[in-house]
């Protein structure tokens, strides 16, 4: 029997490993929770010190952009409202409108449901400091999150 | 340990074991300089062991030819300029410029810098002088993230 290696996925373990990711893991910026193939799980360093766990879909990439949806990681489940960032610029990309209605996930340009949702094709002319394009590596959807979350925080929640 | 070693244009990526010396992987061109990617830059010597200087699981190191890059940031019709290590980061040529420019920590969160005149920020990882080449100097500016609407 032959085993076939998914080029997705072994593009994705390659991104893993590069050093614009490392570098973002020994900063401390994200950390890996595990890979469990189409998904990637991560935790997100937010402004407050807290952490946003994202799971990430992979299963085109990177043809198409990853596609990341807030999850609480310690309980493997989605996160729910009062789970997300807070702070002023929260809603610019967890909008209560869109992002609701898609498992809040977030809205931006690197985003694969966002470009495939409100079929925005031009986004890649008109952004291309932030849209996602075949070149990018996954340390630069990382990049985006990270950087929309300096100001936010993390609530705690009880459970 | 996960080992990059960027040089003039490109980087290589290894792993080594922590004991190993860095003369064991590393390659120089001659007359380069070493440095390890951090904040600082610091340069470093070539015989000492990988777990002398890198803390963590991973590191990157840089070579270039010129002990210090002259930078100057552009913003908003200004402009500062200062010195750093080949081997400082993006990252903190970033933030060094935030700070001479006096930028509130709410919009420098919407900042970020790139070679100046051209269309994308700059990877923030990575050392500038990997950015800037052969050269000892470089201009760049900061830049207002865009929030695509609609």
């Amino acid at each position: 029997m032959i085993a076939t290696v998914n080029p997705n996925q072994e593009r994705v373990e390659l991104d893993l490993l590069e050093p614009a990711f490392l570098d973002g893991v020994e900063r401390g910026k994200w950390r890996v929770v595990g890979l469990q193939w189409p998904y990637l799980l991560v935790g997100i360093a937010a402004g407050d010190g807290g952490e946003l766990g994202m799971r990430i879909e992979l299963d085109q990439f990177p043809t198409q952009a990853p596609a990341g949806i807030p999850w609480i990681l310690d309980e493997d489940r989605a996160s729910t409202i009062n789970e997300l960032p807070t702070g002023a610029r929260a809603e610019r990309i967890f909008r209560s409108g869109w992002s609701q209605g898609h498992e809040w996930t977030p809205y931006m340009a690197s985003e694969r449901l966002v470009t495939r949702v409100n079929e925005h094709p031009e986004w890649q002319q008109m952004y291309p400091s932030r849209a996602w394009n075949v070149s990018r590596h996954l340390s630069f959807y990382l990049e985006q999150l990270h950087r929309e979350l300096r100001t936010c925080g993390i609530p705690v929640v009880a459970r | 340990m996960r080992v990059h070693q960027y040089t003039e244009g490109e980087v290589r990526s290894f792993d080594v074991e922590p004991t190993e010396r860095l003369s064991d992987h590393l390659v120089f061109a001659e007359e380069s300089i070493l440095f390890l990617v951090s904040e600082e830059g610091q340069p470093v010597a070539v015989d000492v062991r990988f777990e002398e200087v890198i803390l963590g699981g991973s590191g990157a190191f840089v070579t270039h030819k010129h002990p210090t890059i002259e930078v100057v940031v552009h913003y908003q019709g200004r402009a500062v300029q200062f010195e750093v290590s080949p081997g400082t980061r993006v990252d903190s040529v970033r933030e060094r410029a935030i700070r001479d420019f006096s930028i509130d920590a709410t919009d420098a969160a919407d900042i970020g810098i790139r070679v100046l005149g051209a269309t994308e920020d700059l990877d923030p990882s990575l050392p500038i002088g990997h950015v800037v080449h052969a050269h000892h100097k470089i201009e760049l500016e900061l830049v207002a993230m865009v929030h695509p609407q609609g």
